[in-house]
């Protein structure tokens, strides 16, 4: 009955397993409430699988009829189901705007501020160069010579900030300023730690990608 | 910048629709625009109704080819109806695609009062949605909702059945009380007996 | 988000128990648990507390606020006022619904505080609907909405957000078109998509 092989070497890293399953959680929620994709979480990601194997391993070693084995897989399948949503909701944002999160991954690069993890970017831009290759394929390369020309570009879609998210505060944020498109009469309001709003996304954007707001 | 969508299908219907416009210079050969005249030219003055898309690339023209005039619903007597009590008017017969039409040709509207009644509108049957939502008739029955209202009702339909089935399952179903529902079948049993 | 999905996060909720058995603490991921001393109460995940109650290996512990006077109280209070009044947490419906489903013995007088539960949340939804009603009323683009749960505010989606976008999409074009006649600009390409 040792328990100690599952519990985490607490000295190896600064962050507990409990910390890290709390940021990823709220990454996911945040992500399957966001309408852009968010800077990803790869390294709580990756440690988190690092964790789930090591717990298999452990949880193998135990009796099938032993109580914790069947309490540690219910975690991990929990766990599971995070990171596979999680990553799945990440695809099908890339999928969806893919032309312009490669456009603005591609900025995004140069200043050391990527959103994508290396291998996300890939997937985009081998998701685009497909979208290209099947419209070339199947439209351009059967119609007039003139008519072949085609702004890819022009086909993107873009997420859409100005739509409205439910949100929790988990710091006081004072000052968020709400257009007003008739009256140019913009208004100002505070986010109070704890209170909850429906607002547009545009000017809480920062505030879900530094963690000082929650969506809910 | 928006949710602007290139291949949006419902897009191309709302610019399908057709208004009213007023032919500003004579088009030779044009004639074949308006099915009622005989001629092989199109008459200035002449006014036929045409694709909104058609409508607004000959608008754009410098100098323009014609004017766009309201589709009677943006019209004054409409909008004087719609700000009284915008419920009442059928929008399954007489604008399905009223909100997104009007964005498109409140520009044409020489008082811009078009856009306050497309906010008015929306504000006010907002409520007819909401009571849809709950409403025991299926959502294809007829109702004097707009096609982008029929489409709100449908994705909350969904979201309440989501609802409710969460709520009926598992061994503590938190739904209405049996007796209630069985005292309602009773009722409804009595009725059909009378 | 689907019902399912926000009871999921609801479950990581602790709670208490009382099991039946006796053994080590237990270290998971999401934090320790215990030691199980059999007959002593002590605080798990919800999830886990549903998990050992079907296994038959514990007592739930009803939590403070599942307790008619309690609940009385706040269902009078919801009834008075305009307001979303402060429900015990984040995830009480969730709570109820799981504590209820698989350990109403262990709760006393279970019929009574279900029925109670249930009439809070029925206050709470209808007076959600005229809520939303009068947020559209009074301009539609921003509300404030403390004190509701999660799967409240989940059951206006995507109803209450996508009216909102749409009342803005309006505002958006109609001024465009007022301010710039002159947009002579690829105009079928210009049309916003209805259902993202």
């Amino acid at each position: 009955m040792d328990t100690e092989d599952i519990e985490l070497s607490e000295d190896e890293e600064e962050i507990t397993a409990e910390t890290v399953l709390k940021t990823l959680q709220n990454a996911w929620q945040n992500e399957r409430l966001s309408p852009e994709i968010l800077p990803h979480h790869n390294d709580m990601v990756e440690c988190m699988l690092g964790q789930i194997q090591h717990m298999e391993r452990n949880i193998n070693k135990l009796p099938k009829t032993d109580l914790r084995s069947c309490i540690h897989k219910m975690e991990l399948n929990r766990i599971k189901y995070i990171i596979c949503n999680y990553l799945k909701t990440r695809l099908n944002k890339i999928e969806s705007y893919c032309i312009a999160i490669v456009n603005e991954e591609k900025q995004r690069i140069e200043s050391g501020t990527n959103y994508l993890t290396p291998s996300e970017f890939r997937y985009a831009q081998e998701y685009v160069l497909n979208m290209e290759n099947h419209l070339k394929n199947t439209v351009l390369d059967h119609v007039p010579g003139n008519m072949q020309t085609f702004e890819f570009n022009k086909m993107a879609i873009y997420p859409n900030y100005q739509s409205h998210v439910f949100l929790k505060a988990n710091e006081t944020v004072n000052g968020i300023v709400l257009e007003d498109l008739l009256g140019d009469q913009d208004e100002e309001i505070d986010l109070e730690e704890g209170s909850q709003h429906i607002l547009q996304y545009k000017p809480i954007a920062d505030l879900v990608k530094n963690g000082k707001v929650q969506l809910v | 910048m928006s949710s602007s969508n290139y291949l949006s299908i419902s897009d191309i219907l709302v610019t399908n629709e057709k208004v009213p416009c007023k032919f500003l210079l004579d088009l030779p050969k044009m004639g074949f625009l308006d099915p009622s005249a005989a001629e092989n030219d199109l008459k200035a003055g002449t006014n036929i109704e045409i694709p909104l898309w058609l409508a607004e690339s000959l608008y754009t023209r410098r100098p323009p080819l014609v004017s766009v005039d309201l589709p009677k619903i943006y019209k004054e007597t409409y909008r004087e109806i719609l700000n009284a009590d915008a419920c009442t008017v059928d929008m399954h017969k007489l604008g399905q695609h009223f909100y997104e039409l009007g964005c498109y040709i409140a520009k044409h509207d020489i008082k811009s009062e078009v856009s306050a009644t497309l906010l008015n509108t929306y504000r006010q049957r907002f409520k007819m949605i909401l009571s849809a939502t709950v409403s025991t008739d299926s959502i294809n029955s007829v109702q004097p909702l707009s096609a982008s209202e029929r489409e709100r009702t449908k994705s909350a339909v969904v979201t309440e059945r989501a609802l409710s089935s969460w709520l009926k399952i598992g061994d503590c179903p938190l739904t209405t009380a049996s007796m209630i529902a069985n005292h309602r079948k009773r009722k409804r049993a009595e009725m059909e007996l009378s | 988000m689907d019902p399912f999905e926000i009871e999921f996060i609801g479950e990581n909720r602790i709670v208490s128990i009382i099991p039946n058995f006796s053994h080590d603490k237990i270290f998971l991921i999401c934090g320790e648990f215990g030691p199980f001393r059999a007959g002593l109460p002590m605080n798990v995940p919800l999830w886990l507390a549903v998990m050992l109650k079907q296994k038959q290996k514990c007592r739930m512990v009803p939590p403070d606020w599942m307790d008619i006077e309690a609940l009385e109280t706040i269902k009078e209070e919801e009834k008075i006022s305009r307001f979303f009044t402060k429900m015990p947490h984040e995830h009480y419906m969730i709570e109820a619904k799981l504590i209820l489903g698989v350990a109403a013995e262990d709760i006393p007088r279970a019929a009574e505080i279900k029925t109670i539960i249930k009439d809070i949340w029925d206050i709470r939804m209808s007076k959600l609907r005229t809520s939303m009603d009068a947020l559209m009323k009074s301009g539609g683009s921003y509300g404030r909405l403390d004190h509701l749960t999660m799967m409240e505010i989940n059951s206006v989606k995507p109803l209450l957000p996508q009216a909102m976008d749409e009342l803005h999409r309006i505002k958006m074009m109609t001024r465009q078109t007022s301010s710039s006649t002159l947009n002579s600009s690829t105009f079928s390409q210009s049309g916003s998509s209805q259902n993202k």
